[in-house]
């Protein structure tokens, strides 16, 4: 075992004040059963799954209710047994989409389970075998929200040789994988190992951050005879996003808009190491994860091992919230995380905190100034973009430029509204300019679509007239060579010829344009 | 649900306001200095000035359809008034001071957009304005008004006002950005050259710079001011010196005219200043070294203003020149794409 302290190549990036302690002073408690469990059939904006029970149908924990609908869906099973009473929409909370299609649980105290198939020896398998299980084990990665074995499939394209078990959690408030890794450290240096096996990687690196002690101690112990590396990272926020945490521990640069995979790193969070596990060991499909409850209107802030369904009120109501206090409630860290309005919205598996606020503890924001260009958003930009100009750009409503001074690598961690002392929303400007160089690429396709429609549409028009027996006006010896064209097979118009065709008068138009002397 | 509506929701707590009052804390050891050797003129023009800058800030915010609370909330129309009024002779005339906030408040200032916007630094900008329009006001002559006695207020008083027809010839510097007027007139760099680590005429110049680097140091512990801009300024001015002058001079160099000042206090200007990380340090060399070569080569008393305003006008092209390679992009990202 190897591990090294404090190796830092994160440049910027902020240190918040953690306020986890409170919520760690407990363990990761079960939670008694709610009265409804709301499963979404949505994971991600166009994926997730189909149901194949019908409202009124009985079914048993760990029972499949739903099949994915597709490579990037993920099958769902029943966290409880229970009567599915409808299927219904309702409001979740990580897409802004609004409503999603939801199948409704109502649990009946039993848990009566169906009979599991644990894998006895993974290593005894064929890598396929274990990757299939992973796969219909609905397994939805705890990061992102994408299903576990469609990230896994990327192994299979592309060679990788490091695969990152994510504990880095350096979000303020969220500790649900410190606290679950205090006490089922075994379990996710098992998943880590299931998922280098499946992954075929050739290292395997857990990373951690420094200042939580019985997390790392626990792996520590954990990881005694393994091969599998523990990397602990200096304090500091957003040390744990993906491509930051790829370039922290390997060096590797994730270029820009790709997936780690690119540079042949995978990256899975560690309750999603944890659930490979209880998947493979135990034939566990994913049922639950460990979420973060705190904030200054709980009394006893805590981490739950909270079913996928629960409704959000339901974990609120177990922490005992003080009603007069509560003001607000974050989905999500401070920093990722969103305002809900609606408390009824279920535990899914990205939800790793849920904030119960005070109006105290997140006062509202100050007044926004005109930027005095201090440049410390430039500081504190992981990514080393300069937000003072992305702002700028955003106001002036520059897709061009926003678009090649890097906007589409901003990660929204936020460390540059956090620093400025302006007190700019720049994340909010920022999300708008995403959505301006969205609009104008999308604009840019339909025109570029539509402009080649016309332009095969012109060729062919002239294709046609010059096919066409010249009637009246030609002489004598001209007229047998339009007889004879005209007799010969119409040539097919293909697009790719047309193509060629309008390319060069493309080119040739250009030409003109460019040495305009030559107007021969 | 009220409260917090943007994120993040967690903000840092740092506030325009703070730090320009931490510059404008860290400013009174070298005012204080100022006050012992240049009289009581210094406080006169401090007054004067940050009057001045109130007046013109209210008629900017009534020309430009802000709040007048808004635009003095984060005080840096007083940090930038009283940079003016160090940088100009102490006890000057009420309406040279006027004159240069005028400038400074209302054209270099506001009519480029105000705080961040201002491409030439306004305090530096007001300097030179007045330094051309009036040359005559710079002869860095002070009159008996140093010395703190109840004679020398009244004598500070009476210049401030404009009263005084012909100012007598005193010793002392006047500003901190005059001091060759303790030098032969030509050539300044052998002068320069001859000058060990103390010399008497400018003891007062080197307390008042040493005053004001132990502000800059507070400033770049609690880090208010980052330190490429300053350590690289300095760094420049060594340079040049060492390289034109010998290292002898290095420290008389380093603690004359305005040198701290203007690295710590004037320099460091947000709005004018380069702001990338390579951006700042190139800035502050290329303000330290134009300061040397004004120093030795130029007609004008102290290199500072124009040097700053030179870096000025440079700044944009540092940052275009020194930005920084986006994490996951290779070399320049916006070279390729623009091509």
């Amino acid at each position: 075992m190897k591990w090294r302290l404090f190796k830092s190549r994160m440049r910027g990036g902020i240190t918040p004040e953690t306020r986890k302690r409170v919520t760690l002073r407990s363990r990761v408690m079960p939670m008694p059963l709610p009265e409804k469990l709301i499963l979404p059939l949505r994971h991600t904006a166009h994926h997730g799954a189909v149901p194949i029970v019908a409202a009124g149908d009985h079914v048993l924990k760990y029972q499949r209710i739903a099949e994915a609908d597709s490579e990037l869906g993920a099958a769902i099973h029943a966290p409880t047994s229970g009567r599915i009473s409808a299927i219904e929409e309702h409001n979740i909370h990580d897409h802004e989409a609004g409503p999603c299609p939801c199948l409704v649980l109502i649990p009946d105290g039993d848990d009566k389970s169906v009979d599991l198939a644990p894998v006895a020896d993974f290593r005894a398998q064929h890598p396929q075998f274990i990757y299939e299980r992973l796969l219909e084990s609905g397994l939805l990665g705890h990061g992102s929200g994408t299903p576990l074995a469609a990230k896994l499939a990327q192994s299979k394209s592309t060679p990788i040789d490091t695969l990152i078990i994510n504990a880095v959690e350096s979000e303020p408030y969220v500790c649900a994988d410190e606290a679950m890794l205090r006490e089922f450290a075994d379990d996710v240096v098992q998943g880590a190992a299931i998922l280098q096996f499946a992954s075929a990687a050739e290292r395997c690196i857990i990373a951690c951050q420094s200042g939580k002690p019985g997390a790392i101690a626990a792996l520590r112990n954990a990881l005694v005879g393994s091969t599998t590396e523990l990397e602990i990272l200096a304090p500091g926020y957003p040390r744990g996003e993906e491509k930051l945490l790829v370039h922290q521990v390997t060096g590797r640069e994730v270029p820009s808009g790709q997936s780690p995979a690119a540079v042949s790193c995978l990256v899975f969070n560690a309750g999603t190491a944890r659930a490979a596990c209880l998947a493979i060991n135990q034939g566990q499909p994913a049922i639950s994860r460990v979420v973060t409850l705190a904030g200054a209107a709980l009394r006893t802030p805590k981490n739950f091992e909270a079913l996928f369904g629960t409704p959000v009120s339901h974990l609120i109501e177990l922490c005992g919230p003080d009603t007069a206090l509560h003001s607000q409630t974050l989905t999500g860290g401070p920093f990722s995380g969103t305002l809900c309005s609606d408390l009824s919205v279920p535990v899914s598996a990205r939800l790793n905190c849920v904030i119960a606020a005070t109006d105290s503890e997140f006062p509202a924001p100050e007044a926004e100034r005109d930027c005095i260009r201090c440049g410390e958003c430039i500081d504190a930009c992981p990514v080393r973009l300069q937000p003072q100009l992305l702002y700028q750009l955003s106001r002036e409503r520059d897709a061009g430029l926003l678009a090649s001074h890097g906007l589409d690598d901003c990660i929204e961690c936020g460390a540059c509204a956090y620093v400025c002392p302006s007190h700019i929303p720049l994340t909010d400007y920022f999300r708008a300019g995403r959505e301006l160089v969205q609009e104008r690429r999308q604009q840019a396709e339909l025109s570029a679509h539509w402009q080649d429609r016309f332009q095969f549409h012109q060729y062919r028009l002239k294709k046609d007239r010059q096919q066409k027996p010249v009637a009246v006006k030609t002489n004598p010896h001209e007229k047998t060579a339009a007889g004879t064209e005209n007799t010969t097979a119409k040539p097919a118009l293909s697009r790719e010829a047309a193509k060629a065709d309008i390319a060069a008068a493309v080119a040739r138009v250009k030409a003109r344009r460019d040495n305009p002397g030559d107007k021969s | 649900m009220t409260g917090a509506a943007r994120f993040p929701v967690m903000h840092g707590g740092h506030h325009a306001r703070t730090i320009n009052t931490r510059i404008l804390l860290t400013l009174l050891p070298g005012i204080a200095v100022s006050l012992m050797f240049l009289g009581y003129g210094v406080l006169l023009n401090i007054l004067v000035a940050n009057v001045c800058a109130l007046a013109l800030e209210a008629i900017a915010s009534v020309l430009r359809g802000h709040k007048l609370a808004d635009s003095l909330d984060d005080r840096s129309a007083l940090l930038s008034a009283t940079l003016l009024a160090l940088a100009l002779p102490a006890a000057s005339p009420w309406w040279l001071l006027a004159a240069a906030s005028v400038f400074s408040v209302l054209i270099a200032r506001h009519a480029f957009g105000g705080g961040g916007q201002a491409p030439f630094n306004p305090a530096m900008a007001g300097y030179l304005f007045v330094l051309l329009a009036w040359p005559d006001q710079f002869s860095y002559t002070v009159s008996a008004a140093n010395g703190l006695s109840m004679a020398a207020l009244q004598q500070a008083l009476s210049d401030t006002l404009g009263m005084t027809v012909s100012p007598t010839d005193g010793l002392a510097m006047a500003t901190p950005l005059a001091h060759s007027a303790m030098l032969p007139a030509a050539p300044l760099l052998e002068a320069w050259q001859g000058q060990g680590l103390l010399f008497a005429s400018n003891t007062a110049n080197q307390w008042i710079n040493l005053a004001f680097l132990g502000g800059g140091i507070v400033l770049l512990i609690t880090r208010t001011v980052r330190w490429p801009i300053p350590l690289a300024m300095l760094t420049g001015m060594a340079l040049m010196t060492w390289l034109f002058a010998g290292a002898t001079a290095i420290v008389p160099q380093l603690l004359n005219g305005a040198t701290m000042l203007a690295a710590f206090f004037i320099a460091t200007d947000a709005g004018s200043a380069a702001i990338t990380r390579r951006g700042r340090l190139l800035f502050g060399l290329l303000t330290g070294c134009a300061v040397i070569a004004v120093r030795f080569w130029g007609q004008y008393p102290d290199g500072v203003a124009v040097a700053i305003l030179f870096a000025n006008f440079c700044a944009p092209l540092l940052d275009l020149l020194a930005r920084p390679r986006i994490l996951g992009h290779a070399a320049s990202h916006d070279r390729e794409t623009a091509a």
